[in-house]
């Protein structure tokens, strides 16, 4: 246990210090600039250039908080040097299954994120920042809001940002419930007020983005990072993590553990820690399988893999959004699956036909293996079909439909078909689900 | 396209085969282009790609994934596989994927048989499904409009009809509704799919989903005859492909040129040709029997032999006791410049009349204006639209008149052209153009301001510093100045020669070129064949004649005793019912060729049914100088004949015969004698069902470079005998064995092959005198009378002439008479939206609904010019610049 | 998009006379615009109750009980999960995909704002109870 307590320590949390010292009022602008918000910025302002900002971010090693982990710096340094206008956007639309950092992060500490935007936008030079919020997240949306309304009062946001002549104003756009748009091009459109659907590239949003202008797409615990960096140096930054993922990461832990919840660890930390961390698996029950970033990655069991971006991409995962979702031994495997695929064909956009059609069929299939009604023909069907969306020879990088929405769907649905072949046959030999007695007892557990 | 051609850019390999290319060229059209077939759904040439259906996804050397050829920009180096395992497996199941909600309801589908994805998919696909769940259900057909039905199961989502009317016709009235599985395509709650494009999403969709309220049903695909033409209703003179059965036309399609139309059309060439098979249509010639007292005059059958030598004798009567120039012609601007040679040869020649005019509504339009260069026609093609800084817009709402030149012009703003927009109304291009709207009368002001580029600035209602920016861009070359008539009856010749003086100047400057509007699908011709006073074949100059309105003044004078009228319904037509109506019945012999009993053929002495459009062979000249072919698509009624013989037969009895016998022959006469037109051969009008580019463009090492297929599992990809001429042609495999519709979008087809031939636009040396030269004057614009309005009338797309009244498909959508005010006329007037006013000029007055609109600018009233229920010219008096009207409950 | 959550506030739901005004306002057709409030799960095209309770059936929901709390709900308000209304106008039950409150699970959200964590049969009927009053 202390080896954990060391995981969780003052000296290797700072992204939500603020709010674990302060639960009450993390949020407010008092609290905040109380424990050394924006004084990172007024650092950056007074002595970094722009490139000196980007060089520091691309030394440090952070890559991208919102689940494809792109080297933030390197993003950066695509924007052209010469055009003008150009936009910071601030991807908040939090949508991938298991994941809930973001909002937590929104709610509890809405200036880290901001004092994170205006340092990126100073280091692009974009005088304009726009927070894409998820339609959803109420809370965060008023708190956000009250936290950009009270920074520009005092100065922080706007024209001429503490006395400087760095200006950047922010403004907050809510989507209104579609998971596709925290694709980032979806998420521009939808910006623009279309439908949020994804566009060609290239051009890439750093050249041709948000109203046609080099844009730059950054997730908020990316850009909360951003502050520490600053302040610290990336040589601090990176004696956390790994070499190739440096940092610490929020994940987002839930299902069968006995404390669901948001954790930073360092990147490299072990599945099993993690879950450790969560308070295990409770019960006494054994631990059946773990989605490691969010529904779009394949499910592992292997509880030693270290949590980093290499490892798992190694593995033939991914660390994608940081989601950790922990099934035990009484789950139904199919119904999750079941699950996981209605909600990408759920969230499909439409606009190309592997995706729109194979998450649909994959989704039938699926209804009437869980059902009951299964064919013995469906298991390998469903291979298929993940084959049809994703050649498996080359994948992740080798998937047919227009955005990496429907090769996600292909690529975690292969891994529960791989993993548990048994419990797909079972489903239609016997008619019914194997584990729903484990279910059931499970429930009547919850009940007593 | 041969290979030899393409040097200048790089060097690919397709399939084992390298070939050069255009450096950035499609992938998807490269191929295409050396008959390799990429199988495609969302990808149209006419539109942007969105590589959406992945149905065109190819292997490149170099790339993890498979990549959308249409999409993909062909670069130096780079190796292709379009039938490589990966492209194959992709290509199945892209297909099987798009089958697994379709309804497979082929035999009962209009498209079957001409169908994208029934071609594509037993091309490319994997011959059976392994889907064996429930498909996906909607209500169906649904109306989206009076023309277009919406099948949405039959949907595959390549969302062409809708990037259609977001990048190209601009009405975005359909749109991709919903998310995911669930998407469809659908209108908004509020406007109906009222586009004048909307025929062309049908024409598009690669399956049943979008088919043709009119045709549903009517036909299996196989069973028609399709014959390759030209539009017979406006001056852009879109290639169509008419369709039959029997003796029946059924429908008509746009052909693809990339010089003129692109790929488009509008609907009233789509749908508007049904007339001809009308149950109105004329038989057999009749001959008015004056009644005896208190009885109305009849008309009688006479056999063609007898109805000729009556015409003729009249002819001759006349010319003997009233000289040649009692006699008189109108009209001719939908006939055939075969047609109107045997005109022009009877009445210049023959008769020895000037008095020859092709216009009807536009009769107080001067063309002659713009004809100080010798020749009045354009110097300008469609395609310098897209070349163009600026562009000026002198002319009518090209939407309602010139409907697909719209479409270009939008498409040349989009390009990055600056339009100006000179007309006092806000018309369509306004969407997208600056408008310039000057007070109602005051062109000639205008003009001025814009020649002198804001130096000197007449009162004409535009701001100052609006007429200077103007001038700015008119100094940007290239330029293009488009005028035409913007309001029948509307006379402004000042304006008219100081705009054409000057845009003439800047042409010979080579700073500008001049596109000259005229209407209808042979204005043009009729100009070229000297159907204009004091304008002779190949613009050379006449002696003095008088034109259309001074026709009818001379006919009421007694002057003019013999009256030809050739499909001119000049009641309806002429912009001065009130003199129209007088010289008809002024006593002059009147013989009218026309195809339905209009108002204008039944108050004539003798009317001859004509034989129409689709029944002839000839060619019409477009307003770009551009002459096409017209074929028969149908045979004619037996009673009626085409012009040309009948003029022909006149001519014979008034002792010149000719030996011509086929329309043919006299497109050889004109090629020989008439200057402008030396070289014409129809033959070089091209034939226009140039196929995809086979065996004889293509070497043939490069049939079998694509090697070694891996097997088809199910269905062989068999090449069917092409019933349309290529019979014999041997696919091979990744060719496409395709009907029509689809081999129309593909960039291979060698459009040149029917690009119809441009005359030079020069002409023999020498002044032009079609008019008396006018002197450019300012300030014609006088005071209204107190409380009255400046009328402006403007023609609509489908209005009540005499072709679109009788187009069965055009009645539902033909819109109802209005008048429109500004809404502080309307309130100053106490008058309120709806209602029925009085609308009075000192000629006439007509009782119509009240539109109120910004459109329309203060001191106006506009109204359309013929429309069911009420004919403009009414209202109109020929014998001043401008008509006033006032408008009361 | 602003425009459509504006006028859902007002009128409950988008009518199709707002997009109407919409288009007018921004120039688009009513097709756009409908095009745009279709794509979006929480814009109603349909009047919808005085409350909209979305339930969370993603996967950690599903993996503490979220079916249980569907179906009671579904029981104790007489109405399908898939968007219905209650007879008397009070209530839209409808699914939802994962609300980024898996720590909560099974969870739900009233009216997309107010977030109610670990929900049990009981603890949505007490919920049900106290919003209709």
């Amino acid at each position: 246990m202390s080896d954990l307590s060391r995981l969780t320590s003052r000296e290797a949390t700072f992204i939500t210090r603020r709010y674990q010292d302060y639960p009450g009022d993390s949020f407010t602008l008092e609290r905040a600039r109380a424990t050394g918000a924006y004084e990172s910025l007024k650092k950056a302002i007074a002595t970094m250039t722009p490139d000196a900002l980007v060089e520091l971010v691309k030394a440090s090693g952070l890559r991208g908080r919102g689940g494809a982990g792109f080297p933030t710096g390197n993003k950066w340094s695509f924007v052209p040097r010469d055009a003008f206008p150009r936009y910071l956007v601030v991807n908040d639309d939090e949508g991938e299954p298991g994941t809930f950092k973001d909002r937590e992060l929104t709610e509890r500490d809405p200036h880290a994120i901001l004092e994170g935007i205006l340092i990126a936008a100073l280091a692009i030079r974009a005088e304009r920042a726009y927070i894409y919020i998820r339609g959803e997240f109420g809370l965060g949306y008023r708190r956000m809001q009250q936290a950009v309304d009270d920074a520009r009062a005092a100065g922080l946001v706007g024209r001429n940002i503490a006395g400087t002549d760095f200006s950047c104003d922010v403004f907050i756009h809510r989507g209104a419930g579609a998971y596709i748009c925290g694709e980032e091009t979806s998420l521009l459109d939808s910006l623009e007020g279309y439908r949020g659907q994804p566009r060609l590239r290239p051009p890439f949003p750093a050249v041709k983005g948000l109203y046609a202008a080099p844009t730059v797409v950054n997730n908020v615990e990316t850009l909360a990072n951003l502050p520490h960096i600053v302040a610290h140096g990336s040589d601090w930054f990176r004696t956390f993590g790994t070499q190739q993922s440096p940092g610490t990461k929020l994940f987002s832990i839930s299902g069968h553990v006995a404390n669901p919840g948001n954790y930073e660890v360092a990147l490299g930390t072990t599945l099993g820690e993690l879950i450790e961390v969560a308070g295990g698996i409770p019960g006494g029950r054994s631990l059946k399988a773990v989605i490691p970033g969010g529904a779009s990655a394949p499910w592992v069991t292997d509880t030693s893999l270290p949590m980093s971006f290499e490892a798992l991409a190694a593995a033939g995962t991914m660390l994608g959004s940081g989601a950790v979702v922990v099934m035990d031994d009484t789950t139904c495997v199919v119904r999750m699956a079941m699950i996981n695929t209605r909600f990408f064909n759920h969230e499909s956009c439409g606009k190309c036909t592997p995706c729109r059609e194979g998450t649909w069929w994959m989704r039938k299939v699926l209804e009437r293996l869980e059902s009951g009604e299964g064919r013995p023909e469906d298991r390998g069907l469903l291979l298929e079909l993940c084959e049809d969306l994703l050649p498996e020879k080359g994948a992740p990088a080798s998937g047919r439909s227009f955005c990496p929405l429907g090769d996600s769907a292909a690529w975690s649905l292969r891994s529960i078909v791989k993993i548990f072949p048994e419990e797909f046959l079972a489903h239609v030999e016997e008619g019914r689900c194997p584990v729903r007695a484990g279910e059931e007892a499970r429930e009547q557990e919850v009940r007593a | 396209m041969p290979p030899e051609t393409r040097d200048t850019g790089i060097r690919l390999t397709i399939n084992g085969t390298e070939l050069p290319a255009e450096n950035g060229h499609l992938l998807i059209d490269v191929a295409e282009s050396y008959g390799v077939f990429v199988p495609r759904f969302c990808y149209h040439p006419g539109m942007d790609s969105v590589a959406a259906c992945r149905m065109c996804l190819v292997e490149v050397e170099g790339s993890r994934k498979l990549l959308p050829a249409c999409a993909t920009p062909v670069t130096d180096g780079m190796v292709v596989h379009t039938d490589s395992t990966p492209a194959i497996e992709a290509q199945r199941s892209v297909l099987e994927l798009l089958l697994i909600n379709h309804p497979l309801d082929c035999p009962i589908c209009d498209r079957g048989g001409e169908c994208p994805l029934q071609d594509q998919a037993l091309n490319f696909g994997p011959g059976r499904s392994r889907y064996r769940e429930q498909k996906r259900h909607f209500k169906k057909p649904i109306a989206l409009s009076e023309l277009v039905m919406l099948d949405r199961e039959r949907c595959v989502l390549c969302w062409r009809c809708v990037r259609f009317c977001r990048e190209v016709s601009g009405d975005k009235e359909i749109e991709l509704l919903d998310r995911g599985s669930l998407s469809q395509i659908n209108r908004g709650p509020a406007e109906p799919f009222d586009s004048y494009f909307s025929g062309n999403t049908i024409q598009i969709c690669p399956v049943g989903a979008l088919t043709s309220k009119p045709y549903r049903f009517l036909s299996r695909p196989w069973d028609l005859l399709s014959t390759a033409t030209t539009c017979s209703f406006c001056a852009v003179g879109c290639p169509l492909s008419v369709e039959r059965r029997g003796d029946e036309v059924l429908r008509a399609q746009a052909l693809p040129n990339d010089a003129v139309n692109s790929f488009w059309n509008c609907d009233k060439g789509r749908y508007g040709h049904r007339y001809v098979s009308h149950a109105d249509r004329l038989l057999a010639p009749l001959v008015r029997r004056r009644a005896t007292m208190g009885e109305a005059d009849t008309f009688e059958d006479m056999p063609w032999r007898d109805v000729l030598d009556a015409v003729a004798d009249k002819l001759t009567s006349t010319i003997a006791e009233h000289g040649p120039a009692s006699v008189g012609f109108i009209g001719g601007s939908h006939a055939t410049n075969e047609d109107l040679f045997a005109a022009i040869l009877l009445f210049r020649d023959v008769v020895g009349t000037p008095n020859v005019d092709f216009r009807t509504f536009d009769a107080a339009f001067d063309y002659g204006a713009f004809g100080k260069g010798g020749v009045v026609g354009s110097s300008s093609q469609f395609e310098d639209l897209d070349k163009a800084h600026t562009i000026l817009w002198f002319g009518p709402d090209p939407k309602e008149e010139l409907p697909v030149l719209y479409l270009r012009l939008r498409h040349a703003v989009k390009q990055g052209a600056s339009l100006l927009v000179a007309h006092p109304r806000r018309i369509s291009l306004c969407e997208f153009g600056t408008h310039l709207a000057y007070t109602p009368g005051r062109e000639a002001e205008l003009v001025r301001g814009l020649v002198t580029a804001g130096a000197e600035i007449p009162d004409c209602g535009v701001d100052r510093e609006l007429i200077r920016s103007a001038g700015h861009a008119l100094a940007q070359q290239p330029v293009v100045v488009a005028v035409g008539q913007q309001s029948p009856g509307r006379s402004c010749p000042g304006a008219w020669d100081e705009l054409a003086t000057w845009a003439r100047s800047l042409e010979k400057s080579g700073r500008a070129t001049v596109l000259l509007c005229v209407p209808n699908a042979n204005s043009q011709g009729a100009l070229d064949m000297g159907i204009y006073p004091g304008l002779d074949r190949g613009h050379r100059p006449a002696p003095p004649g008088l034109g259309t309105l001074e026709m009818l003044r001379a006919a009421v004078d007694g002057r003019i005793r013999f009256l030809w009228l050739m499909g001119a319904d000049i009641l309806s037509d002429v912009p001065d019912a009130a003199l129209a109506e007088a010289a008809l019945s002024s006593g002059a012999y009147v013989v009218v060729s026309e195809l339905f009993p209009t108002a204008t053929a039944l108050s004539a002495d003798v009317i001859l049914p004509a034989a129409a459009f689709a029944e002839k062979e000839g060619s019409y000249t477009n307003l770009e100088r551009r002459i096409q072919k017209t074929n028969p698509v149908v045979s004619a009624p037996s009673g009626a004949r085409a012009d040309w013989h009948v003029l022909l037969d006149i001519s014979a009895r008034l002792g010149t015969p000719r030996v011509w016998t086929s329309s043919k022959e006299i497109a050889a006469e004109i090629a020989r004698s008439v200057p402008t037109h030396q070289g014409f051969d129809w033959e070089l009008l091209g034939d226009p069902w140039a196929p995809v580019a086979g065996p004889a463009d293509v070497p043939p090492e490069l049939w079998h470079a694509a090697g070694e297929n891996p097997p088809l599992p199910q269905y062989q990809a068999s090449p069917t005998p092409d019933d349309l001429g290529n019979g014999s042609l041997r696919l091979p495999d990744r060719r496409l064995t395709t009907s029509w519709p689809l081999r129309w979008e593909l960039r291979a087809v060698d459009a040149t092959r029917r690009r119809g031939w441009v005359w030079p636009g020069k002409a023999a040396a020498g002044p032009n005198p079609a008019t008396a030269p006018s002197t450019p004057r300012l300030n014609v614009y006088e005071d209204a009378p107190p409380g009255a309005l400046f009328l402006l009338a403007g023609r609509a797309i489908y209005d009540n002439g005499a072709m679109v009244s009788r187009s069965p498909d055009l009645g539902v959508v033909t819109p109802a008479p209005f008048v429109e005010l500004h809404p502080d006329e309307a309130a100053s007037r106490r008058l309120v939206a709806g209602s029925e006013v009085t609308v009075s000029s000192p000629k006439g007055s007509v009782r119509v609904p009240l539109r109120i609109s910004t459109d329309t600018p203060p001191g106006a009233a506009a109204v359309p010019f013929d429309q069911p229920g009420m004919s403009a010219n009414v209202l109109l008096d020929s014998s001043e610049p401008a008509t006033y009207v006032t408008v009361a409950p | 998009m602003p425009l459509l959550r504006l006028a859902q506030e007002r009128d409950g739901w988008v009518t199709a006379e707002a997009m109407a005004e919409i288009g007018d306002i921004l120039g688009l057709s009513s097709a756009e615009v409908l095009a745009v409030a279709s794509f979006y799960s929480m814009y109603h095209l349909k009047p919808k109750g005085r409350h909209v309770i979305s339930v969370c059936h993603n996967l950690a929901c599903n993996l503490m009980g979220a079916e249980r709390v569907i179906e009671h709900l579904e029981d104790t308000l007489g109405v399908d999960s898939e968007g219905e209304t209650t007879a008397d106008g009070a209530f839209t039950l409808e699914r939802a995909e994962c609300l980024a409150a898996c720590d909560a699970a099974p969870c739900l959200q009233v009216d997309y704002d107010a977030l109610h964590a670990k929900m049990t049969p009981e603890s949505v009927e007490a919920l049900v109870e106290e919003l209709r009053t």
